[in-house]
């Protein structure tokens, strides 16, 4: 139903002539004439917009009034208003019948007609819920009452209608957009929740990430964008001696003061710098990918070292660069060994240089000197001439001397290089002392020296027999030399306790040793005799001796008062833990 | 026969200071400056002491060894290796046998007349005739 259209009033009276009189006003069809005329009695001449049309139902009874208004109801033609006539014997009276009336259809506007004196305002209020739908017509009424009447109560019927509809129709959107905002709200909450345990699971994995780089061993310090420092681990604590609380945000090249002593770029400052730039004031950078590396001496707690660095440039999702990465380790250490070594194996290569070019020396002289050695003799029997003699004695004296050295030169670097040969057997000690004595008897006789072989016979050493001859070959020949005339040299051996070796001394009453000496002397060509005239001696005899004691790991030194007060040379050796084997005398040789 | 001594060496004074010392106590010295030469001598019926240097180019003392006894030359002759000590001693594998001694050079004259006459003593005796 068109809510602009609804016109229809119903009349409950129990005066049929009131009915006739209400569809005459109301409901005028046909001939329009007297109402026309009253009408323009009362407005004047002017002609009236068309004359409203209404609907009208009678109803004589409050009962059928109601029926009437119920079946209106289901057929959905609703009566916009109602007119009720207060008294309507026998049934219901008007009252009631508005009580009624409204129980079943609240929006029904109503006038109760009414004689002056039937109820007073006050009962009728008593009895009925007004509100503002309710209005009295006093009768006898006019016409015009009731036209406005019914104009004004069916425009409101229909406004309050429409406000009606309006307000559902607003309710309706009001709720349906209640819904929405309920379900965006609820989608809302859900995201915020996502949002939070996202940003949880972030902040641990930066916290996780914190702690890596705080405990990586490398030396690590990051930068942001405007390079301020913002981590600065435990390692580079360490190492630099300053602690984060110190450095953090701080930048202006910060960084480079613990290093440098002073404000300046250093790695991480040479990421944004052109390649060119690089390559020509920074030829040591090397770059790996975006990773720059180098190599430094820096002051670290006031000492110089040397530091390997890389740094790398920070990326944020987008791919622009948000600061800076850079990684030191202290390879002071490393550089330092490995500057021993390539001295050592420099050393080394230079030794083994010296060693092939001796032993291809001693070789070679070997040749000439063949014929001297040989000849030499023959022509000093022949000669009987005292001047000639001397002039070959001091001939024979000087082949002897060059035989000498290259003879224990020779021996030395066999000594030396056959170190690794060495098979040491169980030999007697005190006859490898014999075999030495004996090879410098003549010697000893001619200074006058007496010569003591103190060394148990039960001591047995594990050592090379042919080197432990030598060993004390050497020992004996230069206490023989250097023994005191007429004097005597002592050789003993005691042992060492808990080591299992035996300490000999070979001890001489000779010229003994300056302060200091006592090291020097085992040193290849060290002769007491700084101008070295003495030709009886090479100067390589300890040499030897060390050498030797060294292939058998022992250690040797030598001990003296002083000058006139004699020298003990001592060595260890290792005591043999099998039975011993008898020393072979030492004579014409059979075997190499 | 048994009296004979041979020198192979390349070195021409090492030959002649071994000559004079010989002659000086009428030996009999034979010389050979290579390998090639001391066969040659064996060849032509030399039996006696040599004196076999080891280090000579070409044939050392080694090799010569190994092409006397390969020729079926050696047995009668006593070989006496002179060495200076330090030389390689990779090729002596297998004929160590034939060597009877070492001499380290240099030496003196009395230590080779010395040694000369107690390997041609030697000689003697495994060869059963007198001196």
């Amino acid at each position: 139903m068109n809510v602009t259209e609804n016109r229809r009033i119903l009349l409950i009276d129990d005066t049929p002539a009131i009915h006739d009189d209400f569809r005459k006003i109301l409901v005028s069809h046909g001939s329009s004439a007297d109402l026309d005329e009253i009408e323009a009695a009362l407005f004047g001449a002017k002609q009236q917009a068309a004359p409203v049309r209404f609907e009208l139902d009678s109803a004589y009874q409050g009962e059928e009034g109601w029926n009437m208004l119920r079946a209106s109801l289901e057929a959905g033609l609703p009566y916009a208003m109602a007119f009720v006539d207060m008294r309507m014997p026998p049934g219901w009276d008007g009252v009631e019948t508005i009580e009624r009336l409204w129980q079943t259809d609240p929006r029904l506007q109503i006038v109760i007609c009414t004689a002056y004196s039937d109820y007073s305002w006050e009962e009728v209020l008593e009895r009925l819920d007004v509100g503002d739908r309710l209005l009295v017509l006093k009768k006898p009424f006019d016409a015009i009452e009731v036209c406005q009447l019914a104009n004004t109560l069916t425009a409101k019927w229909q406004l309050t209608r429409q406000a009606e509809l309006k307000l559902a129709g607003l309710e309706e959107a009001v709720r349906r957009r209640t819904v929405q905002l309920d379900q965006a709200n609820e989608a809302l909450q859900a995201d915020i929740v996502e949002r939070k345990r996202a940003e949880q699971e972030t902040m641990n994995a930066y916290r996780r990430i914190a702690d890596i780089l705080e405990f990586l061993p490398d030396a690590t310090f990051v930068v942001d964008a405007q390079h301020k420092v913002i981590a600065w681990n435990r390692a580079i604590e360490v190492m630099t001696g300053v602690k984060k609380v110190e450095i953090l945000n701080q930048g202006e090249f910060a960084y480079a003061i613990p290093f440098y002593g002073v404000r300046r770029k250093i790695l991480i400052d040479m990421l944004e710098e052109d390649q060119q730039v690089l390559d020509s004031e920074y030829p040591s950078l090397r770059r790996e990918g975006r990773t720059l590396i180098a190599e430094a001496r820096v002051m670290l707690a006031g000492e110089l070292r040397y530091v390997w660095s890389s740094a790398t440039p920070l990326y944020n999702m987008q791919g622009d660069v948000v600061g800076g990465i850079q990684s030191l380790r202290d390879i002071t250490d490393l550089r330092r060994i490995e500057q021993e070594k390539t001295m050592l194996e420099a050393q080394l290569h230079h030794s083994s240089m010296m060693e092939s070019l001796m032993t291809q020396l001693s070789h070679d002289l070997k040749t000439p000197l063949t014929p001297l050695f040989a000849l030499l003799p023959m022509v000093r029997k022949k000669v009987a001439d005292p001047s000639l003699e001397k002039m070959l004695d001091i001939c024979q004296s000087s082949v002897n001397q060059i035989q000498g050295l290259s003879s224990k030169a020779l021996d030395l670097v066999r000594l030396s290089c056959r170190e690794t040969r060495l098979q040491p057997l169980p030999v007697q000690l005190t006859s490898a002392v014999e075999s030495g004595i004996s090879s410098c008897a003549a010697l000893f006789l001619q200074r006058g020296i007496t010569c003591v072989n103190a060394v148990d016979q039960s001591i047995v050493v594990q050592a090379a027999a042919e080197q432990l001859n030598l060993l004390f070959d050497n020992l004996l020949s230069n206490a023989a030399r250097y023994g005191a005339a007429n004097g005597s040299v002592r050789i003993s051996a005691e042992l060492e306790p808990g080591t299992g070796a035996v300490v000999v001394s070979v001890q001489d009453d000779g010229i003994g040793l300056k302060p200091g000496q006592s090291a020097q002397i085992f040193e290849e060509f060290f002769k007491t005799d700084v101008a070295r005239h003495d030709l009886g001696t090479q100067g390589l005899g300890l040499a030897i001796c060390k050498r030797i004691v060294l292939n058998h790991k022992g250690r040797i030194w030598a001990e003296s008062a002083g000058i006139g007060q004699g020298t003990t040379v001592r060595f260890t050796l290792k005591i043999s833990k099998t039975p011993m084997e008898k020393h072979p005398a030492k004579g014409i040789s059979h075997e190499q | 026969m048994s009296n004979k001594i041979m020198i192979v060496d390349d070195n021409e004074y090492v030959r002649a200071s071994v000559e004079i010392i010989c002659e000086s106590v009428q030996m009999d010295l034979t010389s050979a400056a290579c390998g090639e030469e001391c066969l040659a001598h064996l060849e032509s019926g030399f039996r006696g002491v040599i004196l076999m240097d080891i280090m000579m180019p070409e044939m050392d003392g080694w090799d010569t060894i190994r092409e006397i006894v390969s020729k079926g030359l050696y047995n009668g002759n006593i070989i006496v290796m002179l060495t200076g000590m330090g030389e390689p001693d990779a090729k002596m594998d297998g004929v160590q046998e034939y060597v009877t001694d070492y001499m380290t050079k240099p030496f003196g004259p009395d230590q080779l007349i010395e040694s000369l006459q107690y390997y041609l003593t030697l000689l003697n005796v495994t060869s059963g005739t007198d001196a």
